[in-house]
């Protein structure tokens, strides 16, 4: 729990009619390259698990070379087809954004170009395109409110790389989506120092930890200070807090951390499946 | 590994912002329609650099039953009102998420206009009060009313930690106003201020002798937030109809936080239609 306790978390769902690994309410991976490891867990909000629904979210990341592509998208609940949306979009963004050879920002545009095609036909998606380079350089771009955080070695505070929503006394009620005919990105850059970490997330993560100086910051910070294994990724994403529960992904790439113990998911270094 | 070939630092941040994504409902992020931005800094040096906070908070969609009950709403019209209301507490309860969020209160205006139930935690009340009908058609003592109520409860509730999407009004009345018409319309005007950032959204239904030329007024003038039963309609049939639509109407409104679009949900009432906006004038 991370803040006021939320007693819709507590309750236990009804078993869905159909369930298939593909549509687990509960996903994660990650692995590791000679320069960055990568974990990603998403798991469905709170409400969809008791309604017997499935995430919304996707996530999907492409390596080739000293280079590798990550892209989270956030299904817009309202509008219907949007899970597969954001599967397509997600896929599409990471497959054009790898395979531009230009400097990252721009690839990460192509990504969002390529995530606008591929979420037309039925649903309505955000998106977060990252391109990081074995140098620590890394370009981003979005439409709407999924966002990227950075978190320095020795979880420092976290500093998000994307204008947080203007409230202006109120929550905001709408976000910028895909597909659109201006597809128009935000963008960002920066530069990854080693043992920092650069996290995409969809707004279900986003919101409580910027709601959450005290209680969902630390926590995500802390653990964040290294990779965790991918369980442990999605039990964090997991928290329990009053009035949170939307659907929640993390992807993070931390850079040039192979070689350093790495977590897992009973807390001993090196346990077999752990990563580092 | 290969950490000898890392270069620069943790958090050297430039970001460019856009225009031009359409956006899918009002109020949208700065992210959005802002220009260029520039933002030079290290994760260490400014921590929370992106307007991460510095207090805990929890978002909540407020909403306000505004309920004519003047003295011709004595008889099936209150006593349905009474016999409906317990239902919006028991939908609620059957899903805590939306529990969570949802904040409710319960104002009604004759003569005066009183706060019968404070905007709370629904699933946390124990009764509801029997509504009473008797007096005139204040329509101006109930936008007067609602909009100290909403400010107040609005710094209250900022005070406790949480922040809100646009509160919204649910007014119903079987009457016209029998207020003068520049003084309801000056206190609608006060509640209404665009102004005003907790101006809320209104919906507004009417039944009985209810002008559905100042119901659309009241919403605002805006399509599909006025609504009017059949000439004739009774009041046993109307108000349990109309109640179970609201209570559908707040319930998806509240659950659509958690779709990525917050939306005030139109309930469906089959035996009302929408008011045209062009019968204002």
């Amino acid at each position: 729990m991370l803040g006021r306790p939320s007693a819709a978390s507590a309750v236990a769902p009804v078993l869905r009619g159909f369930g298939d690994a593909a549509h687990a309410a509960y996903r994660a991976d990650g692995g590791d390259l000679s320069w960055c490891a990568l974990r990603a867990a998403t798991v469905a909000g709170v409400r969809h698990r008791l309604a017997g629904e499935t995430s919304e979210d996707a996530f999907a990341w492409e390596s080739a070379g000293d280079r590798v592509a990550v892209a989270v998208c956030d299904g817009l609940g309202s509008v219907p087809g949007s899970a597969a949306a954001a599967g397509r979009a997600a896929a599409a963004a990471v497959s054009a954004a790898i395979v531009d050879p230009g400097a990252a920002v721009g690839a990460a545009r192509t990504g969002v170009r390529a995530a606008n095609e591929a979420a037309a036909g039925g649903g309505a998606t955000t998106v977060v395109v990252a391109v990081i380079d074995r140098d620590g350089r890394a370009g981003l771009a979005r439409v709407g409110d999924s966002t990227a955080f950075a978190v320095g070695a020795g979880a420092s505070r976290a500093r998000e790389l994307f204008a947080a929503p203007a409230e202006e006394g109120l929550v905001g009620t709408g976000t910028a989506a895909l597909p659109s005919d201006r597809p128009d990105a935000e963008t960002a850059e920066m530069t990854l120092a080693p043992g920092s970490v650069l996290l995409l997330v969809s707004d279900g993560v986003a919101d409580p930890w910027r709601d959450g100086p005290g209680t969902v910051a630390p926590a995500f910070e802390e653990l964040l200070a290294a990779p965790p294994g991918p369980l442990e990724l999605a039990r964090l994403a997991d928290f329990s807090r009053q009035g949170c529960h939307d659907d929640r992904t993390l992807l993070g790439v931390w850079v040039a951390h192979r070689g350093a113990p790495a977590r897992n998911d009973t807390g001993a270094p090196g346990h077999p499946g752990a990563f580092g | 590994m290969s950490g000898s070939r890392i270069a620069g630092r943790v958090g050297e941040v430039s970001s460019g912002g856009t225009n031009g994504n359409p956006t899918t409902a009002a109020n949208q992020g700065a992210g959005q329609d802002q220009g260029t931005v520039q933002d030079q800094g290290t994760a260490q040096d400014q921590g929370a650099g992106g307007n991460l906070g510095v207090e805990e908070r929890y978002a909540v969609f407020p909403f306000y039953l505004c309920l004519d009950v003047s003295a011709s709403m004595y008889g099936a019209a209150i006593d349905g009102v009474n016999r409906q209301l317990p239902l919006l507490r028991a939908a609620i309860g059957e899903d805590p998420a939306i529990a969570e969020v949802i904040r409710f209160g319960v104002v009604t205006f004759s003569d005066v206009a009183r706060t019968v139930v404070p905007l709370c935690d629904l699933s946390l009340v124990e009764a509801l009060p029997e509504l009473a009908a008797q007096g005139r058609t204040s329509y101006a003592a109930a936008f007067d009313h609602l909009r100290r109520t909403i400010e107040d409860d609005y710094q209250r509730s900022r005070t406790a930690g949480e922040r809100w999407y646009r509160p919204a009004v649910v007014f119903i009345s079987d009457g016209r106003p029998t207020d003068d018409t520049e003084r309801w319309r000056s206190a609608h005007r006060t509640l209404t201020d665009p102004g005003w950032k907790r101006r809320p959204n209104i919906l507004s239904f009417g039944f009985g002798d209810a002008d559905p030329a100042v119901l659309a007024e009241v919403s605002g003038s805006k399509p599909n937030r006025a609504f009017l039963a059949a000439e004739g309609a009774e009041p046993a049939s109307v108000v349990p109809e109309l109640m179970t639509g609201l209570i559908q109407s707040i319930v998806s409104s509240s659950a659509s936080v958690y779709s990525g679009q917050a939306q005030l949900v139109l309930p469906d009432v089959p035996s009302m239609r929408a008011i045209p906006v062009d019968q204002l004038d």
